[in-house]
């Protein structure tokens, strides 16, 4: 038989192998090798059995740290703007419980250079920045369990960003450093035994990782513009019962109102006109961009006009419209 | 652990055997050498962590006045390591390899299925070793079988 085919059991422990290759075994592990050696006894005619003695040997600590920005394309803010947030994660690929200082700084490199850095762990871990979230004070540390059901966090990094940094496109690069917090690793090589300083067991390993960085960026975009609606309400011309332009009754007041969409695009824009107290609405005599409105609320278009007021329903405006309204009253 | 529990219970009657078998442990670390060519080297395992290479060396000695024959070494792939490919050897001895436990054959021999799909075994899927000496063992001599794992 040269085919050996094992099915689900076999496959279990294949999934098994591979999650715990992720995490590697964890600190204080003692790993044992037993061999065993079957041989036909010529004493007894039997098949003699013997067992070795167990190889024994304790896992030590392994430190090691990755730092991974989440924000892999640039974060977009402007000048002057506070509270701006790029997510890092920052993941204990050792296999022990190990503090790590964290350090958040501008890099050189860029056009401008971020103020007010601060670095927050997400307390709440909801990914998001939020207020329920710990700032973290220079030069802590957060711990991370490499054996827990999560040996990674996120980490905020908040900053402020300068009035002066006002060119589009300018960028802030800001790195976040992650460095084992076990005296003596910072400064050894990759395999360097930390006598003492294991956790969990009695030494640690400086792994090839000990110390990891990742950055990401800032950069200006456009300024943020608000869509505002200007109306201005002006005397066209008006004609008084004897051909002058004079203001008493049986004057027509000619009102034009301007309206100019900016900064943005609106929607459900409505203009609404009151006639004045002591005039009389002319009927006929709307218009909209010089074109005639009907004075009723019907299909034909967006204008109506009641008793004491006039409505244009003008809908969604792009940015940078403008309409001229006109409508006569006559003075009562 | 049934294995485990079966061995002790013999345990008793390999009093007579004639054969000891003797486990050492060794960290394998590459070293460069003066020419700058980098040689693996089995060092006193004094401290091992994840992704470190271990060497297990067995060591059989025949104690008895009879040489032995049929002598079959097994050695399952410690808990929390993964054999690494190819590190199995032993002077004259013929290695099979087992991914359960109770069948075993040559390395290009073995399938796994996975997933309804039969694919060749591979060095992570092995889980025991076995050395099937050819010869039989004189009385007093003494020979070797040895391995490697990674710790994962």
């Amino acid at each position: 038989m040269k085919t050996i085919v094992k099915g689900a059991l076999l496959f279990a422990g294949i999934i098994s192998a591979s999650a715990t290759w992720a995490i590697g075994t964890p600190a204080g592990t003692k790993i044992t090798n037993t061999a065993v050696a079957t041989f036909d006894d010529p004493a007894t005619g039997t098949t003699g059995v013997t067992t070795s003695d167990a190889a024994e040997l304790i896992v030590l600590e392994l430190i090691s740290v990755n730092v991974t920005a989440e924000n892999v394309t640039p974060v977009t803010t402007n000048a002057g703007d506070t509270a701006q947030v790029l997510t890092y994660t920052v993941t204990n690929t050792g296999n022990g419980s190990e503090a790590f200082a964290l350090d958040a700084t501008n890099l050189a490199g860029d056009q401008f250079d971020a103020e007010n850095i601060k670095v927050y762990v997400d307390t709440d871990g909801d990914g998001v920045f939020s207020a329920g979230d710990q700032l973290l004070t220079s030069g802590s540390s957060i711990n991370l369990d490499a054996n827990s059901s999560n040996p990674a966090k996120t980490i905020f990094v908040v900053v402020d960003i300068p009035a002066g940094a006002t060119t589009i496109g300018d960028t802030a690069k800001i790195q976040l450093e992650a460095m084992s917090d076990t005296p003596g690793a910072s400064t050894a090589a990759p395999g360097d035994l930390l006598v003492g300083e294991g956790t969990g067991v009695s030494d640690a390993v400086v792994g090839n990782s000990v110390t990891d960085t990742a950055s990401a960026t800032f950069t200006i975009g456009a300024e943020p513009t608000t869509a505002s609606v200007n109306i201005s309400k002006t005397i066209a011309g008006r004609v008084d019962p004897f051909g002058g332009t004079t203001d008493v009754p049986g004057t027509i007041v000619t009102y034009q109102i301007d309206v100019e969409v900016v900064g943005g695009d609106v929607d459900n824009l409505v203009i609404t006109d009151a006639i004045p107290t002591n005039m009389t609405y002319v009927a006929g005599t709307l218009t909209l961009d010089a074109a005639s409105q009907t004075d009723a609320d019907d299909v034909t278009d967006n204008s109506n006009v009641t008793a004491g007021a006039v409505t244009v329903t003008l809908g969604t405006v792009t940015s940078g419209t403008s309409y001229v309204i006109q409508l006569q009253a006559e003075i009562k | 652990m049934r294995l485990l529990t079966t061995l002790l219970l013999l345990l008793p009657l390999s009093v007579f055997a004639q054969v000891n078998l003797n486990t050492e442990v060794f960290l394998v670390a590459p070293v460069t050498q003066a020419d700058g060519s980098v040689v693996e080297e089995w060092q006193d395992a004094g401290t091992i962590a994840p992704g470190d290479k271990i060497g297990y060396r067995i060591t059989y000695t025949n104690t008895g006045s009879e040489a032995v024959s049929g002598v079959v070494i097994n050695n399952p792939v410690p808990e929390n390591t993964t054999y690494v490919a190819n590190s199995a050897n032993g002077q004259a001895a013929t290695v099979t390899y087992s991914v359960y436990g109770e069948l075993f054959a040559r390395m290009q021999d073995l399938k796994v299925d996975e997933d309804g799909q039969l694919r060749p075994a591979r060095a992570q899927d092995i889980n025991q070793i076995r050395w099937v000496l050819q010869q039989a063992v004189a009385a007093g001599k003494s020979g070797s079988v040895e391995f490697k794992v990674r710790v994962n």
